[in-house]
């Protein structure tokens, strides 16, 4: 079964194709392979996150087992997934029709060029196909030597702490000793006097006492004194692990006594989710972008039919229908859209956020073309100014009237307006040079297309008319890659020709303006405007929106990019809202029942925003750190829960998500000494947790910040203390320590 | 690079299955008590139990998904459908687990079944069987299509006839070719099978309007006395007959769904059920099991003419009878029962007329179905099989 068979050359065709459009509008990638599957196969390869080969586990199977079901039963279907290696793995579903697959394929662009050119994955291991091969093996081996019981159980202790890592630790260092023995005492001495504040500018001797208190100096003194003991304690390895760590695999496989085997085994694990940590931590960012340039591609000339288009459409919609909770499809598509758009128009920075006029805000695209011609003339010559005002009018007049290449019925509302207006004007702008410039191409491209034509039908293509055309694809880019060339190959000449079309129009209204032939009233300019404009004296800048998308890909991941482009405006323009679940009593035709039905809740920005941020913040896993492997001075193992709001989960199903969890520890720690979890409750005994409270009730929910209080309680697990009954038996405890108080966190 | 290794997938989903079947064993009777299984009758009969997934334990937060992140218009208080239980997006962990159905086939569903509920094999009554015929390749003829030829015994024959004429002579190789008349085909025979039958009588009272969680639970017991019997007869008949103050017979989905609303009487249901058997299945060759699902409402005078019909006629001749009590909303009862008026009896009496003249009876079992869980179901399946009949 192998994949040329199934890779039709007609689905080879349009992926060369969606490639060059990428590639063109500046995606960047590493090649793609891709295999078709059937949906059996499908549901399987998911199963195993996308690889072939994964180390076996029963997990794989339930997996396999519950999407194969799904898929049987119509309710999920899988469209492609993607895997972050080179070369790029893609598997598509067998039964796709052509739309589907052309359209898969341009979404798989998108996830492509987002995992090569995000900072968050350059420490990848890009060789991920080999090492879970390896992976694999080596649990095979393992199997074989040390028996299949014992590895297995102890592969499912692990696999509890799978995603306990330090998700920052592969972009900095925390390494306590890493500098040299002469370094860390020039530090020492340094750090042992306390740095006086001194001032920006010279103040008369005496203020000296007021900047610098005689008590803070001791204070810090003391202070630093302690810092210094502390390093030299963790020099010394008194502290273990010398700092509080997240990354609880790795304290483990240093600390805990464990077979070779073992530690190996973690510590592939391990890799694992380090090399997954990125994907989850760029999920919104990943499905958004790649839906944007699905769109993008698919939309482009040439890759639908009209009737296509409408199918196609539907189905980008169908997919990012609205469902109950958020559809992160949708939720990262447009957020993306929106940054282009916003820095397309110039609706960022203090020019804009700080707008206190109404007026400005409302027509906001005009003003904006507004500042920019004021910008550029009306500093030095109020005339220049007016003149391009009066072109800027009769443009807009001419645009509205459908003479400028975009339909009349783009113009009808003012929403198409703003996503046309800036859009088409500063193409009006540049036309010049972009006629230049694709006139140009067209003439460097003229004799390259004539070339390629002629070797193709040389090397038989006209005779071979199945392979003829992947044949002329092929010859055409060798071509231009032999006069390099290649980014002239990104465009076909077909291509220009409709470009240059496009600006033809353009064009003959700057030839009719130029001789005056325009009719036109001049668009008004209330007083805020300038008002405005001479308040800001930054330049607007527009048409900045396909940068700052560029940026944004390379340098963000899903929280950063949540917290500065989930704006107020975003999130009223999209309509979103927190609903709860209410019991409602509801009348059915044998009486009334109770039932669970989710309301809305609020529509605060601000709640929503915390409540997404808190979604987003460590792969919504609670923060677990090891503080101490020696408390009580007994080698006993001290865990604690960074509490930020929201209690761990120690009830459900009989308390398995904390008592097996310290169970398993407890095991992986050798199975003598006790381990702690230091962690803050909310739950009172036969009470709900804070969130339930004001669930069942009819009180409106406040903008305010709620304040909670809870207890500090430890969790322990381990055998009993020597001298009380039955110390052979290990078991879970709960010692309740200081009553804490905080902010609720959404 | 080629996907040929994907095929060991197989080990996994074994493994999984393996301990998940270990834990529906333990489990069943709470899932057979939540009503999470279901008979499917287009796949081979193949069981389907919906339960959650196996999850490893981790720690995660306590916060349920109830609250969460949507889009769309409305206000604060805008009803958005009622809570799914099953998946849920990345932004919550969910309480339970995922749900996932496991499939069973229906011999190892029985195993469990049996074993959970304790119900022994049913004993099919000694002469109630009945002889089918049917014709099975087993033997051989001169004659038949080319399709059915014996090769083997053709050979054979032509060798036969070979060495008859002299012309095979080992060790001289020679070639032996089957003529025309040479051929044997492979021809069928009658046999005569013994094949034990089962007939399931399903009688309801429509004049009262049941609710759909009735509904729900009343099929569920239908479908698992179906599984039940299947599995103990080689063949198993339906019949399902509804009845107010006339009596009619049905197919399964006017069972469910009719709704009449008149008078009641009772005894016209089993004189029905007397004339069908009479009609259609010999008492000799089936085995016959009687469910009678009402809520005990009936006209007054008609209670006694019900209960002989059942001691003389019915019960001598069925394998069981159940009776099977649910409630009914009858609107008019209330204010009739003020009225004081005593032409009907109340509802559930004719459950106790039957409890106490036949509690001592061999074939007879009565069981309480309430509409709010599936357990009363699964008790009422305990109760009809446990003896066994």
């Amino acid at each position: 079964m192998t994949d040329e068979l199934r890779f039709p050359t007609e689905l080879k065709l349009w992926k060369y194709k969606i490639e060059r459009l990428a590639r063109r509008f500046g995606l960047n990638f590493h090649p793609v392979i891709y295999h078709i599957v059937t949906a059996q196969e499908m549901s399987e390869v998911v199963a195993r996150h996308g690889f072939p080969t994964a180390p076996h586990h029963w997990r794989v199977g339930q997996e396999s087992v519950r999407l194969k079901k799904r898929f049987r039963f119509g309710t999920g279907r899988i469209y492609e997934i993607v895997i972050n290696t080179i070369p790029t793995c893609a598997y598509l579903l067998q039964l796709n029709d052509t739309i589907t697959q052309k359209s898969v394929m341009a979404h798989v662009c998108g996830h492509a060029d987002l995992n090569m050119n995000n900072a968050y994955f350059d420490p990848t291991n890009r060789q991920m196909l080999n090492a879970f091969a390896s992976d694999a093996l080596q649990l095979e081996r393992y199997i074989e030597i040390f028996g299949s019981e014992r590895v297995k159980e102890f592969y499912d202790w692990i696999l509890s702490f799978e995603f306990f890592i330090d998700q920052n630790s592969l972009y900095m260092r925390r390494e306590a000793h890493a500098q040299s023995e002469d370094e860390r005492n020039e530090d020492r001495e340094k750090h042992k006097i306390p740095r006086r504040i001194t001032p920006r500018e010279e103040l008369p001797s005496y203020m000296d006492e007021f900047l610098n208190p005689q008590e803070w100096l001791e204070e810090e003194k003391t202070r630093l004194a302690e810092e210094i003991q502390a390093k030299a304690d963790i020099e010394r390895g008194a502290t273990v692990p010398p700092e509080p760590t997240k990354d609880i695999l790795a304290f483990l496989i240093r600390y805990a006594q464990l077979e070779p085997w073992q530690k190996d085994w973690m510590a592939r694990i391990r890799r694992q989710a380090y090399y997954f940590a990125p994907m989850v931590r760029t999920k919104l960012m990943h499905e958004g972008w790649a839906t944007l340039w699905q769109e993008e591609i698919m939309t482009e000339a040439g890759m639908l039919s009209s009737s296509e288009l409408f199918q196609f459409s539907n189905e980008l919609v169908g997919v990012q229908r609205k469902h109950g909770g958020i559809n992160p499809y949708r939720l990262g598509y447009e957020i993306w859209k929106d940054i282009k758009f916003r820095w397309n128009t110039g609706r960022h920075g203090t020019i804009w956020e700080d707008c206190p006029y109404r007026s400005i805000r409302d027509q906001w695209d005009e003003f904006a073309i507004f500042k920019t011609i004021a910008d550029e003339t009306a500093k030095s010559d109020i005339t220049a100014f007016y003149t391009r005002w009066a072109e800027f009018s009769a443009f807009v007049k001419e645009l509205k009237a459908g003479n400028l290449g975009y339909p009349q019925e783009l113009f009808i509302r003012d929403l198409f307006t703003s996503d046309h207006l800036i859009e088409a004007w500063l193409m009006y702008k540049n036309v010049e040079i972009e006629h230049e410039r694709f006139e140009r191409m067209r003439r460097e491209m003229e004799p390259l297309e004539e070339r390629a034509e002629f070797i193709a039908n040389q090397l038989g293509a006209s005779f071979l008319k199945t392979f003829s055309e992947e044949l002329r694809l092929k010859t055409r880019h060798d071509v231009y890659a032999q006069e390099d060339k290649l980014d002239l190959w990104l465009w076909t000449h077909d291509e220009v020709l409709r470009e240059l079309a496009g600006i033809k129009s353009l064009m003959d209204f700057n030839k009719r303006w130029r001789k005056n032939q325009l009719q036109h009233s001049t668009i008004p300019i209330p007083e805020e405007w300038w008002l405005w404009a001479q308040k800001c004296t930054d330049p607007m800048r527009l048409g900045l929106g396909n940068k700052k998308i560029f940026e944004v890909r390379a340098a963000y991941d899903d929280l950063m990019f949540l917290e500065e482009f989930f704006t107020k405006e975003f999130c009223e323009e999209h309509k979103y809202f927190i609903y709860k679940a209410k019991k409602v009593w509801r009348w059915t035709p044998s009486g009334s029942e109770e039932e669970k039905r989710y309301v809305i809740d609020s529509r605060s920005f601000r709640r929503i925003k915390k409540r997404l941020l808190f979604q987003y913040t460590n792969f919504y896993l609670p923060i677990i750190t090891v503080v101490d492997a020696n408390y009580d001075n007994n080698g006993e193992m001290y865990l604690r829960h960074k509490h930020n709001g929201v209690d761990l989960d120690y009830w459900s199903n009989d308390g398995m998500y904390m008592k097996d969890v310290l169970q398993r520890i407890f095991w992986l720690w050798g199975g003598k000494k006790r381990v702690h979890l230091e962690t803050i409750i909310t739950k009172k005994e036969e009470e709900r947790p804070w969130w339930f409270s004001w669930h069942q009730t009819e009180e409106k929910t406040t903008e305010d910040d709620r304040q909670l209080s809870g207890t500090r309680v430890l969790f322990s697990y381990g055998f009993r203390r020597i001298g009380e009954q039955d110390s052979n038996i290990a078991e879970l405890q709960r010692t309740d320590l200081d009553k804490v108080t905080f902010t609720a966190p959404f | 690079m080629s996907l040929s290794r994907t095929g060991n997938i197989k080990a996994d989903e074994a493994e999984y299955l393996a301990i998940i079947k270990g834990k529906i064993r333990q489990d069943l009777r709470r899932y057979l008590g939540a009503g999470n299984v279901t008979i499917r009758q287009k796949d081979g009969g193949l069981i389907s139990i919906a339960m959650h997934e196996i999850e490893i334990p981790t720690w995660r937060y306590g916060f349920p998904p109830d609250e969460g992140v949507g889009e769309g218009d409305g206000e604060p208080g805008k009803d958005l459908g009622p809570v799914d239980e099953d998946e849920h997006g990345k932004g919550g962990q969910g309480h339970g687990s995922r749900k996932i159905v496991i499939d069973l086939t229906p011999e190892e569903f029985e195993e469990y079944f049996m074993e959970v509920l304790e119900l022994p094999r049913i004993k099919p009554k000694g002469d109630r069987t009945i002889f089918e015929e049917r014709e099975k390749y087993t033997t051989l003829s001169r004659k038949g299509p080319l399709a059915m030829r014996h090769l083997r015994r053709s050979w054979m024959e032509a060798l036969k006839r070979a060495i008859g004429e002299g012309q095979f002579k080992p060790p001289e190789k020679t070639v032996v070719t089957p003529r025309n008349d040479d051929f044997w085909f492979k021809s069928w025979d009658v046999v005569r099978e013994p094949k034990n039958n089962a007939l399931i009588i399903y009688k309801r009272d429509v004049s009262g309007s049941m609710g759909a969680r009735e509904r729900r639970v009343v099929s569920y017991l239908c479908n698992l006395c179906e599984f039940w019997l299947a599995r103990n007869y080689d063949r198993l008949e339906k019949v399902y007959i509804i009845h107010d103050d006339q009596a009619e017979e049905v197919d399964q989905e006017r069972f469910f769904i009719e709704d009449w609303g008149g008078g009641t009487m009772c005894s016209t249901a089993l004189a029905k059920t007397i004339e069908v058997i009479e009609g259609r299945f010999p008492v000799s060759q089936w085995n016959i099991y009687s469910v009678y699902l009402s809520d005990g409402f009936n006209f007054g005078n008609d209670n006694e003419t019900f209960v002989n019909i059942l001691g003389e006629r019915i019960l001598p001749i069925v394998n069981q009878f159940s009776y099977g009590q649910i409630g009914y909303t009858r609107d008019w009862w209330p204010s009739y029962k003020q009225s004081g008026a005593n032409t009907f009896s109340s509802p559930g009496t004719l459950g106790q007329i039957i409890l106490s003249r036949f509690a001592s009876a061999e074939n007879v079992a009565f069981a309480e179905i309430s509409p709010d869980n599936f357990e009363s179901a699964i008790d009422a399946i305990r109760k009809f099989f446990q003896k066994g009949n």
